[in-house]
């Protein structure tokens, strides 16, 4: 079969050569996605069966985990993706292992320096919490819906206890704060904190008075203390033209 | 969350926040993160002046009655300084504070600063970083060389898609002085010594 053409019509054959060439490069190409695909998806059940059949031995041994924790990464493949029952587990297993704990440890470290100068050093766990996930939600290596939970923080804080307790976990009434200052803080400054928590961020003095019948000249000058330890803001607009003393923690709303 | 309305950070709802703080270091946190939120909310309404009362200064100047037009009512009567759902404004001298600190950054300047210090342009990019922003737009878009109107520069459809589409008279004066001194500029002008356009090089 000779349907080649001569003289000025070969050129609108070349136009249909390429068309033709174009549709079977693309449907090779479109093949050959299909197939790595399919590749991917057995490779990544395979992983997720493995992770469930050697359960036991990615949790004992820690340098079995990490190279487990490896492969994943590094063949870009999520386990997580479409293993919703145990989710958190797996999680746990491959995300969270010993070198997890102390890269948190520089992140919590790191978060309540920057908010040192707003909150005087103390911050909600609460507040942490929500900040670092924000900061590990940015980094896209981390598996979807990933969350640090606060005893992954506890844990991690306990890492760092041979460093002293300058970063510590302290509880005032019935919330957990998380310290970065050397000192510790007395009664009279835990009870002033719990009971801003208790009221609605702040206290006056007039408050304390009444409640812990407190003289004045104690609760003024422990709250001015207060204040230039950067542990309380002032706010000099009350309705009654008495100065409130606000705990920085409601900045981030009740 | 409307898109069109700004969103202002948590904390301007604290009322210490609109207090200025005794605590030093305190404080320093406290003044930049007014300068900040200034800023960005400026950049947000694509506000040119405000007052000393925090107020955006409407325009009358028949050029520029684009600018003033799109902004809702509210964020025309409403003073940046004042939140008044908490019932909390900021005193004279600390917002006195926020402006020679946003002077010293160079986003900001008094429109007349030799007799009234009452109002001043917000710059939420500085000159510098304007002058180099309309500098890119016309590298980009090959117009080296060319002649352009004001009008040219700040309301045609071709630079609508700029930030510095509809920008303040004032400002984009300023910006093209920056030009001319870094020598990248030639301004010209008319019988009564207004500028009409410029040319880029």
């Amino acid at each position: 079969m000779n349907n080649k053409k001569l003289g000025l019509s070969a050129f609108e054959n070349y136009s249909d050569i390429e068309k033709q060439f174009q549709n079977l490069g693309n449907s090779l190409l479109e093949k050959q996605s299909t197939e790595l695909a399919t590749q991917l998806q057995v490779f990544q059940n395979a992983l997720i069966n493995y992770s469930k059949e050697h359960h036991k031995e990615i949790v004992e041994n820690p340098k079995f985990r990490s190279e487990f924790s490896k492969i994943c990464s590094s063949f870009g493949v999520n386990p997580l993706v479409g293993n919703s029952s145990n989710n958190e587990e797996l999680s746990n297993i491959v995300v969270k292992n010993d070198e997890f704990y102390f890269e948190l440890a520089i992140k919590i470290i790191e978060t309540c320096n920057e908010t040192k100068n707003i909150n005087g050093g103390i911050i909600k766990m609460k507040e942490l919490k929500k900040l670092l996930n924000l900061s590990y939600n940015m980094n896209s290596l981390m598996p979807l819906n990933f969350k640090i939970s606060e005893s992954d923080i506890i844990k991690s804080i306990g890492c760092l206890k041979t460093l002293g307790d300058e970063l510590k976990i302290i509880q005032i009434g019935s919330k957990n704060y998380i310290k970065v200052i050397p000192q510790a803080l007395n009664k009279d400054e835990n009870l002033i904190l719990e009971t801003c928590n208790f009221i609605g961020g702040y206290v006056s003095v007039a408050l304390l008075r009444d409640n812990f019948q407190w003289e004045y000249i104690r609760c003024k000058s422990i709250l001015d203390d207060m204040v230039s330890n950067g542990l309380l803001w002032i706010d000099e607009q009350g309705e009654d033209g008495e100065i409130l003393y606000w705990e920085p923690s409601w900045i981030h709303g009740k | 969350m409307n898109e069109k309305e700004f969103k202002f950070p948590s904390i301007y709802e604290f009322p210490p926040f609109f207090t200025k703080q005794p605590n030093l270091s305190t404080y320093n946190s406290q003044l930049s993160i007014w300068c900040k939120l200034i800023l960005e909310y400026c950049k947000f309404y694509k506000i040119w002046q405000l007052n000393i009362e925090g107020k955006v200064i409407s325009i009358n100047d028949e050029s520029d009655e684009t600018i003033g037009l799109s902004l809702p009512t509210k964020i025309k009567e409403n003073s940046i300084f004042e939140n008044k759902s908490i019932n909390r404004r900021l005193k004279p001298d600390f917002i006195k504070d926020i402006i020679s600190e946003l002077q010293r950054q160079q986003h900001l300047e008094f429109i007349d600063n030799t007799t009234n210090q009452q109002q001043f342009y917000i710059f939420w990019y500085t000159v510098e970083e304007w002058s180099s922003l309309i500098l890119q737009w016309i590298e980009n878009t090959g117009q080296q060389g060319t002649v352009l109107t004001l009008f040219e520069l700040r309301n045609s459809p071709l630079s609508s898609n700029q930030e510095f589409h509809n920008m303040d008279h004032g400002v984009l004066i300023k910006v093209l002085n920056k030009l001319v001194e870094k020598k990248r500029a030639t301004i010209m002008k008319d019988e009564q010594n207004q500028i009409v356009g410029v040319k880029i090089i």
